[in-house]
């Protein structure tokens, strides 16, 4: 609308040219909320990206600490009116922070080697859990050796998440609705889903099936890639998403359904890395979404009696924009007292590996939503990511509250 | 600035209350005016009263200037560090201290989001009146040293209606407390003086305000008009029939579009050259009287679509897009400037028209949105920051926009204060010997102008020698009175 200036093409990262500068998101930032400075806000953060790009200040430490303590939960892309779209700037942002820094060699490896192939993803969650069951835990703990050799993983290791394995489902295999089906969906199965949430798996495709649905869940199908996107490890992501896309049919899915919030804003977003991927991004749905739409309440008839809370995944609500059909399914439930529980939009502080990395700050944000979710007497609280769910278990345990946390599918499985 | 001033300084804020890392600093440049940009020397994250007043003791003790910072999104370069020297910022002091729900008051410490405080006592039946735009965002401290207002200080007041008392830490670091809970001003009238004086009489460290009861029915309708006259004259019209609405917003087309565009789309219509949010509210019989005059007003002013908010939720909408919209203009383009003056309702319509013929002539275009029902214009020229012309011509076209609205015996800024961007416009208003006796009001509070350093008074001792195009009255209202009766022509 500006007259002259004639607009070129744009780097990601210019993004901040939509930015006026007005401070609308700042209290929507939970860094900013605890930390109370204009560098840990989303407005901050784009006026630092601004003026990189700008000449007016080199990568500094604390520039870098400023990017990597976001918790690119997008909180500040619903505040923002002008549209600014946060996340895949910071993601852009980091990636150049990486290209002239380096990764730590730790993530790098993990990034690249470990969550880009489902077995070793496996075979790492099972020596975690052989490890924690084996006694060497309480050794590590008890010498703090893993503390001296690498902070970040020792945090870790003291978030492990005390849930067995659990086996999901078969990839490669096609599971079929009972009688005729109403369409047949492709199921992101998720690394982390399928190993530590078998579950969760498993519930999502009874579900399927029980709405009408056959469910393929595509073979070869990696890692979405949003935790090495996220760390602005961008080639990586790239790859994984490579490889995904190779491996979906688009044609003949109504949809391609995804359980872990997180993975859904990736694969929603992979126009951004790779070319060509629209077709699929257009059919990535989350499970809630996609339910509410089948009219999924009729099917929940077996009355659970309980008051349920719901706590919004960030990448569902601010990246994907879903709230209502969670919600109304839950509502739906027989027996079920829905709680809205305040703050229930706010991050929980997990933000993929941030519980890890940032441990303080992320367990200042988990308790605030503790207290709030104290106060609600929830008996179960429902959310709909791995990430969340950990982390508001481990919330529920360090603030001593009988509460259960469960995934959303879980837990409509229960009502069917 | 000398490192032992830093350290003394980490001494009394404690070491990760202070920076002066020059990245984080660069955040700290500006607020919401981005046209000026200084960076601090350091800037400090005070945890209590005491803390902020140790550090006022110490930068008047090595004669570094220093100046208060809330949100930061003050629009007219008040929480700029122009001179350098601390930066004050009072995040940290964001705690509600105490809530009378009897005597509907609450106690809160300056940093507390202004749309906190409303949310803190909603349970109450209660609210804190002033809304600007910004109150997502913006602390009630920085309320008070703009005397902020909003779309419904129409019916309630300005930020000064509804400050009762407040301590607040003077230029020498001494400790006082003005005004009274009870709301009687005892004496000089301190809390008055305080409220507006944009940071540079005192830092205040606890405000006690006025809460009221939430009206029993609130209704918000959207009247949407072909032409921009029709809207205004629809305006007048309404307080003309001695209708007091709690809220009377104009949006013209412009600004319909960023809105629409945005997150904060609320249906307005983008056929209509302006919309006006009129909202009314009280005792549930009253208010259906007035809605029905209201509406009348509105059609006989060739309104062609009059929609009155059916729920709640959609209420909410209509004003989430209208406090979204200095916000959504990113959308249309890469900067902007907000503008902010007041002019007598009846003189809407030739202002509006002048402006638009302004905006042309300058080629750069112009949004308006504004508080329609107290006539307090906000002109929003968008530019873009990359083009060393265009930010040329937004100089000259705010001050041409700047003497229509003088010139029809409007004043300078309703709300968003002076600062430095419109220091220069005073002399528009105001003689040398006005300015002096303001100066004089500031030397009292602040004697050695150590404190915020640089704002409200025009950058030259005389309005004289300020540069020319301000000063130059007879010329001005010459201008003045051509692109007025332009406007009429056009009008004919
Ligand atoms: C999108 C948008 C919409 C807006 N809408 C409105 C509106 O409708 N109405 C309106 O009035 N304004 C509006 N504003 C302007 C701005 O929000 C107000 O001026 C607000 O009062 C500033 O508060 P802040 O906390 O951001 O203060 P800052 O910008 O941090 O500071 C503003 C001034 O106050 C001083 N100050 C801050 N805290 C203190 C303190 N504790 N003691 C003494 N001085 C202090 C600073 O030195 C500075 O001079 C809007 C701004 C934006 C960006
Ligand atoms: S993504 Fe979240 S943490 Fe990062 S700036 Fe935005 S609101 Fe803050
Ligand atoms: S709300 Fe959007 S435009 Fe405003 S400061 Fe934040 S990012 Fe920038």
């Amino acid at each position: 609308m500006s007259p002259a200036v004639q607009e070129e093409p744009r780097t990601t990262r210019q993004g901040y040219l939509d930015c006026i500068h007005c401070g609308l998101c700042l209290s929507s930032c939970p860094t900013y909320r605890v930390l109370g400075n204009e560098m840990d806000s989303p407005r901050g953060r784009v006026h630092l990206m601004r003026a990189y790009d700008e000449g007016r200040t080199p990568i500094t430490d604390t520039f870098v600490e400023h990017m990597f303590r976001c918790l690119d939960c997008r909180a500040c892309e619903t505040a923002c009116p002008s549209g600014v779209r946060f996340g895949t700037m910071m993601e852009d942002m980091r990636g150049a922070i990486l290209d002239e820094r380096g990764a730590d060699p730790l993530t790098r490896f993990v990034m690249n080697h470990v969550f880009p192939y489902p077995w070793r993803f496996h075979l790492a969650a099972r020596l975690l859990q052989f490890y924690r069951q084996s006694g060497l835990q309480s050794l590590v703990r008890a010498t703090g050796v893993l503390a001296r050799i690498a902070p970040g993983y020792a945090a870790a290791e003291a978030m492990t998440p005390e849930a067995p394995l659990q086996t999901g489902v078969q990839t490669g295999h096609t599971y079929r609705a009972a009688g005729r089906a109403r369409g047949t969906v492709a199921l992101f199965s998720g690394c982390v889903m399928n190993s530590l949430l078998g579950d969760v798996n498993r519930a999502t495709v009874a579900l399927l099936n029980r709405a009408g649905f056959d469910v393929a869940v595509p073979d070869g199908q990696v890692c979405c890639g949003a935790l090495a996107n996220h760390a602005g490890l961008r080639d990586t992501a790239r790859g994984m998403a490579r490889k995904n896309l190779g491996r979906f049919p688009v044609e003949g899915v109504d949809a391609v359904i995804v359980n872990a919030s997180g993975c859904g804003a990736m694969l929603a977003e992979y126009p951004l890395l790779v070319e060509g991927a629209e077709a699929f991004s257009s059919k990535v749905q989350d499970v809630s979404a996609f339910l509410a739409r089948a009219s999924f309440d009729d099917a929940l008839t077996r009355p659970v009696r309980a008051r349920v809370g719901y706590d919004d995944p960030c990448h569902l609500l601010h990246a994907q924009g879903v709230s209502r059909p969670p919600r109304d399914l839950l509502r739906a439930v027989p027996g079920v007292e829905f709680v809205e529980v305040a703050g229930a939009d706010e991050c929980c502080g997990s933000a993929g590996v941030y519980n890890l990395t940032h441990r303080e700050l992320s367990m200042e944000i988990l308790d605030r939503k503790m207290e709030r979710v104290r106060a609600a007497s929830l008996d179960i609280l429902v959310t709909g990511n791995p990430g969340c769910l950990f982390q508001l278990r481990y919330g529920a345990r360090r603030h001593g509250l009988d509460l259960e946390v469960t995934h959303i599918a879980e837990f409509l499985h229960r009502a069917v | 600035m000398k490192p032992e001033v830093i350290d003394k300084l980490r001494d009394i804020v404690g070491a990760d209350g202070a920076t002066d890392d020059a990245a984080e600093l660069l955040v700290y440049e500006c607020d919401a005016l981005t046209l000026f940009k200084n960076s601090p020397d350091v800037v400090v994250f005070p945890a209590d009263t005491e803390q902020v007043a140790a550090v006022v003791r110490l930068a008047n003790e090595y004669g570094i200037p220093f100046l208060p910072r809330g949100a930061g999104t003050g629009l007219s370069g008040g929480a700029l560090a122009l001179e350098g020297g601390i930066i004050i910022e009072l995040q940290q002091l964001n705690r509600i201290l105490s809530v009378d729900a009897e005597n509907r008051t609450a106690v809160v410490q300056p940093g507390v989001v202004n749309l906190h405080l409303s949310q803190a006592v909603a349970h109450l039946g209660l609210y804190y009146a002033p809304d600007p735009s910004s109150q997502v965002a913006c602390s009630i401290g920085g309320n008070v040293a703009e005397n902020a207002g909003g779309p419904h200080c129409l019916k309630y007041g300005m930020t000064t209606n509804h400050v009762l008392e407040v301590e607040a830490v003077a230029a020498d670091g001494t400790v006082v407390r003005l005004g009274s809970k009870t709301g009687e001003r005892i004496g000089y009238d301190m809390v008055g003086a305080l409220v507006g004086s944009e940071g540079t009489f005192a830092i205040v460290t606890e405000i006690t305000v006025r809460l009221l009861k939430k009206p029993q029915s609130v209704k918000t309708l959207l009247a949407a008009f072909r032409s921009v006259e029709d809207s205004s004259r629809a305006v007048s019209d309404v307080i003309a029939a001695g209708i007091v609405p709690a809220a009377l917003e104009f949006v013209d087309r412009r600004t319909t579009e960023a809105v629409e565009a945005s997150v904060y789309a609320a249906g307005y219509p983008l056929d209509a050259a302006a919309s006006l949010l009129i909202e009314i509210d009280g005792f549930e019989v009253a208010v259906e009287d007035t809605q029905a005059s209201i509406v009348d007003v509105c059609r006989r002013n060739n309104a062609f679509e009059v929609r009155l908010a059916r729920s709640e939720a959609e209420r909410a909408r209509l004003w989430m897009g209208r406090k979204g919209a200095f916000g959504a203009m990113g959308r249309i383009s890469p900067d902007m400037i907000t503008m902010d003056a007041v002019i007598p309702r009846t003189r809407l319509p030739e202002v509006l028209t002048a402006i638009e013929r302004l905006s042309e002539q300058h080629a750069m275009p112009v949004a308006n949105v504004f508080h329609a029902g107290d006539g307090n214009l906000h002109p929003l020229i968008l530019y873009d920051g990359r083009d060393a012309d265009q930010v040329e011509r937004i100089h000259a076209l705010g001050e041409a926009i700047m003497e229509v609205c003088v010139g029809v015996g409007g004043a300078l800024s309703g709300e968003h204060g002076i600062g430095v961007e419109k220091k220069d416009f005073m002399c528009m208003i105001f003689n040398d010997d006005d300015l002096a006796a303001m100066r004089r009001a500031k030397g009292v509070f602040n004697p050695d102008g150590l404190l915020n350093p640089g704002k409200v008074f025009p950058s030259r001792p005389s309005c004289s020698e300020v540069g020319p195009g301000v000063t130059r009255t007879a010329e001005a209202a010459r201008r003045i009175d051509e692109y007025v009766r332009g406007a009429g022509e056009a009008r004919a």
